[in-house]
């Protein structure tokens, strides 16, 4: 049996330049629909996604992206459109799987991006350093704690200093001390003008960003 | 862990079920195989002829199914789960053999069901009896013995994929091994490898070469020459040691209660520039050894493999070839001066009488004259010629218009190959006269 | 890089937004300015090419492949003495050899370890990551099919090597005296077709992964259709009506063993060059098509079972 849902979306309407607008994207299979999602995301913007396990989050996190291919709808980020053939461009993303190569050290692994992004060695050091890797930048991945993957994951968000940062569960298996980091580094993120879309069940973490909260329930951003 | 649970979850995976898939169509296939003879009594693994397969081409099917149950089984890390669990690592290595044993008979009941469906396809179509044609099958028992052996054989070779997959941790690592095993062991590849002496040593002391060996009783190749009987002693024991082996490697890693293969204190060496001095000094030696083992293959091993090929790729036919007077040239010549009118080239023969008159004659008069080609002949110094005749040449009632020369040949001193004798023309082909042929 | 370090991640709490303080955002904007945002694109295959050349090279199944192209160039660059009678070859024509052996055998030991480093993009789901930074799926594979094809090219020197090694051993000792040069070496048209079987092996790497998604299903469907032909081929011998239907097995179109030049006369054919041209074509639009269709479905696939992400998510 299929399960329409419809968009109940409210959207702060900003002046600011947007950064993110999500419309009506859906995904349909035979037995089921998810979405439509509709979401809009400003510069100097938190938004903290929120709602139970297996409520569409990351499925809605994947269709902005581009990731996956929505049945309706369409996603832009910084205003240009975004699918599985056109990815976006000046975006940060950790999602929950890790997007490694096991056989890598942590800095080989954040070299691969610098060099896509045009970004020097110099950076690669500065961010593994930033997320506190420095000693173990030249171990392999695959020995790697799950989060080491985790900050070499928000390592490699920041490689390019990107406006968006999307983040799925960036808090999960950090320690508090790394928690309290990341805090920082996205309030000032946000602060210098940037904007950032973080699915997380970490009430705290979202508190203490202070973020704009839109629940995700069913299928549908409420 | 019970097995059972195991051979479910592996069941359930479509890969698993792909290969099954796959074993059935083999099965099908060789039970509509020429030179097959039963019908659904194939069901029983088609023990004349099937089974066989079922040992080289069958293997491979076997192999990885059962290897990759032992292998997603820690790739995943659902081994650790359940060692969380309380269960011993010697306990969860003998369910997973004991699911890989189990995981086998499976697909060879698949491959036995695949040979049903094709052996009656086979009697329905061809009109062969719909269980088994007479002669063959032997006595039920004996048949039944048979399937107990292969049975035997499945189950172990799954095991053992089973232990090679949970040995190697990772699905692909756990398929390119068990693939290296078993594919060596087909019809095809036996074929091309049995001409490497060295090789064939090595793969019949492989676990899957003593498997072989000990299953169906012979030199454990499905080539030529090592389908013979032989005794199956050394090779049980040459089984029995690896099997052994395997055993050893992978309980060891359970007494030490580490996760296997995850070390996170020590990083792992990335180039040879951070080696330690005892490691370069590994290297070089694996680097002398190689080069040296290599540079004595090439020394040793090459002219023994000169020595044992075909006549065609011997290096005196070559040379003979190269110089114009290989068999097949040395007869064009000689036919061609027959053809011309004349008298065959001294040189071109061992002795005065060896090209009769009547076949210098025959071979005058024929309409076509065609010598068999060098891939179809048997031996160098054979060499079998056809002659064409438009208008046929009676004996009796019959009218015959093929005829056929055998041309015998030796080597001089030289290499030369020259015409020693000819027999013939011999009646190839005719007709009655005024009636079919 | 002062200044970095006080931003390291360190021991700290979750404190509330009004009460952070301290020099934090004037050195964020300092070190990620706005002006940067943009500022270079890396979205261009040269560019992912040169990023993903490093892991291309590093993954250690190359040994796996190098260890097969060394024993296969050790039996390359003494074949014509060995195998087909003629005399030892020299130092030059060794190396040849062994590099034509392994590029024949690509197939073998090329295509299985590219396939793998290909779809295991999508299983560590580097894929996704790469989406991310502006890299989408086909630039992706071309750059990944480039740097891997590039690596695979040591392979062939690990062969020439192994040739060189292996033909100086048979040359020592040979009847025909040692050579240097380019006695007994492969023809020229030899040497070409042994480069289209390379250049064939890496295309079929990328569209066999990108098919089968994942590193073990493309092993599987490898290894599967190399038993099929392999099979068919050999009922040929009983059977000769079965022939058209083994020229189109997947592997015809390369199947090696001619009648003229291999003694098995079970698995020799003869295959007319317009139907290899022809068989090999259909297939490798078969494997396009299929590709094509994987990433259309499936572009970023999240299992490790292809379609199983969408299964889950269907079912959920």
């Amino acid at each position: 049996m299929t399960t329409e849902t419809t968009a109940t979306t409210d959207e702060v309407d900003t002046t600011s330049e947007t950064m993110l607008r999500v419309e009506g994207m859906r995904i349909a299979t035979r037995r089921r629909s998810i979405g439509p999602f509709d979401l809009r995301v400003s510069a100097g913007e938190l938004v903290g996604l929120v709602g139970p396990n297996g409520s569409g989050k990351t499925t809605l996190l994947r269709l902005a992206l581009g990731l996956d291919p929505a049945t309706t709808g369409s996603s832009r980020v910084h205003g240009r459109p975004v699918d599985p053939w056109h990815p976006p461009h000046r975006v940060g993303a950790v999602f929950e799987a890790d997007g490694w190569l096991p056989w890598l050290s942590g800095r080989d692994n954040l070299t691969i991006f610098a060099e896509v992004h045009g970004v020097d060695g110099v950076t690669v050091d500065a961010q593994l350093d930033d997320v506190g890797l420095t000693p173990a930048a030249d171990q392999a991945v695959r020995q790697y704690s799950r989060g080491m993957r985790q900050r070499l994951a928000i390592a490699r968000a920041q490689l390019h200093s990107p406006p968006l940062l999307i983040l799925d569960e960036p808090t999960v298996a950090l320690d508090p001390a790394a928690t309290g980091w990341l805090v920082e580094v996205l309030a000032d993120h946000v602060e210098s003008g940037g904007a950032a879309v973080i699915a997380s069940h970490d009430d705290a973490f979202l508190g203490a960003l202070d973020a704009r909260r839109v629940a995700v329930e069913h299928g549908r951003c409420g | 862990m019970k097995p059972r649970s195991l051979v479910h979850a592996a069941l359930a995976r479509p890969m698993t079920r792909a290969l099954l898939l796959v074993m059935a169509a083999l099965g099908c296939w060789y039970a509509w195989s020429p030179g097959t003879s039963f019908g659904l009594g194939g069901v029983l693994g088609g023990w004349r002829h099937a089974s066989v397969h079922l040992l080289d081409a069958g293997l491979v099917p076997v192999a990885l199914a059962s290897a990759l149950m032992g292998s997603t089984f820690r790739e995943r890390r659902v081994d650790e789960a359940v060692r969380m669990a309380g269960v011993a690592r010697s306990t969860l290595v003998s369910s997973v053999v004991t699911a890989g044993a189990v995981l086998g008979l499976i697909v060879l009941a698949a491959f036995g069901a695949g040979c049903a469906i094709g052996g009656m396809v086979r009697a329905m179509a061809n009109g062969g009896s719909w269980w088994a044609d007479a002669g063959a099958v032997g006595p039920p028992v004996r048949a039944l013995v048979v399937d107990l052996r292969l049975a035997l054989a499945i189950a172990l070779a799954g095991g053992l994929a089973a232990l090679v997959g949970w040995l190697a941790g990772r699905d692909d690592i756990a398929a390119v091994i068990v693939v290296g095993f078993t594919a060596p062991y087909l019809e095809q590849g036996a074929a091309l490898v049995v001409r490497v002496p060295a090789v064939v040593g090595v793969l019949s002391r492989s676990p899957v070469g003593a498997l072989r060996a000990v299953t169906l009783a012979n030199g454990g190749l499905a080539a030529p020459g090592f389908e013979r009987p032989a005794s199956v002693g050394l090779s049980a024991l040459v089984l029995a040691v690896w099997i052994l082996l395997g055993v050893m490697v992978a309980l060891p890693r359970a007494r030490s209660g580490t996760v296997a293969t995850r070390s996170r204190s020590t990083p792992r060496r990335t180039s040879i520039a951070t080696m330690g001095g005892a490691s370069v000094a590994v290297v070089s030696l694996v680097v002398i050894v190689l080069v040296a083992s290599t540079m004595t293959f090439g020394a040793l091993a090459s002219p023994a493999i000169a020595r044992g090929l075909p006549w065609r790729w011997q290096r005196s036919w070559r040379d003979a070839h190269r110089a114009g007077w290989a068999s097949d040239q040395v007869v064009d010549r000689a036919l061609d001066d027959l053809r011309a009118g004349g008298d065959v080239d001294a040189a071109l023969v061992n002795r005065s009488q060896a090209i009769s008159p009547e076949v210098a004659d025959a071979v005058r008069r024929a309409s076509r004259v065609e010598r068999q080609p060098v891939s179809s002949m048997r031996a160098p110094d054979l060499v079998e010629v056809r002659l064409d005749f438009d208008e046929p040449i009676t004996s009796g009632v019959t009218a015959f218009t093929v005829y056929g020369l055998r041309v015998a040949l030796v080597t001089g001193p030289d290499g030369h190959w020259r015409v020693d004798g000819v027999e013939g023309p011999v009646a190839v082909q005719g007709h009655v006269r005024g009636g079919g042929s | 890089m002062t200044r970095l370090l006080t931003r390291r991640c360190g021991p700290g709490t979750v404190a509330p937004r009004g009460d952070r303080s301290g020099p934090f955002p004037e050195i964020w904007s300092r070190i990620h300015p706005l002006e940067r945002f943009g500022s270079r694109f890396g979205s261009s295959w040269p560019v992912v090419r040169r990023a993903l050349r490093l892991p291309s090279r590093r993954a250690r199944r190359w040994w796996i492949a190098a260890a097969g192209a060394w024993v296969a160039g050790a039996l390359g660059g003494v074949a014509p003495a060995a195998f087909v009678g003629d005399p030892s070859p020299g130092l030059a024509a060794s190396a040849v050899l062994g590099l034509v052996t392994v590029a024949f055998l690509s197939p073998l030991l090329v295509t299985p370890v590219m396939a793998t480093l290909i779809a295991d993009d999508d299983r560590t789901q580097l894929a996704s990551a790469l989406h991310t930074a502006g890299v989408n799926a086909p630039v992706r594979l071309v750059a990944r099919t480039v740097t891997t094809a590039e690596a695979s090219l040591a392979l062939l020197t690990v062969g020439a090597l192994a040739g060189v090694v292996s033909g100086l051993g048979s040359g020592l000792r040979s009847s025909d005296g040692f050579a240097s040069g380019l006695r007994s070496a492969p023809a020229l048209s030899g040497v070409v077709a042994a480069a289209t079987v390379l250049v064939v092996g890496w295309v079929l790497a990328v569209l066999v992964a990108t098919a089968a998604v994942t590193p073990v299903r493309s092993l599987l469907v490898l290894v599967v259709s190399f038993l099929v032909t392999g099979v068919v081929a050999s009922f040929v011998y009983f059977v000769p009506a079965l022939r058209p239907v083994f020229w189109c097995m997947p592997w015809a179109a390369l199947w090696p063993f001619d009648v003229e030049s291999f003694s098995s006369a079970q698995f020799a054919a003869s295959i007319p060059v317009v139907v290899r041209l022809a068989s090999g074509g259909a297939w490798l639009a078969i494997l396009a098509g299929l590709a094509l269709r994987r990433l259309v479905v499936d572009p970023y696939p999240t299992a490790t079972e292809p379609g199983a992400g969408r299964r889950s998510s269907r079912d959920q």
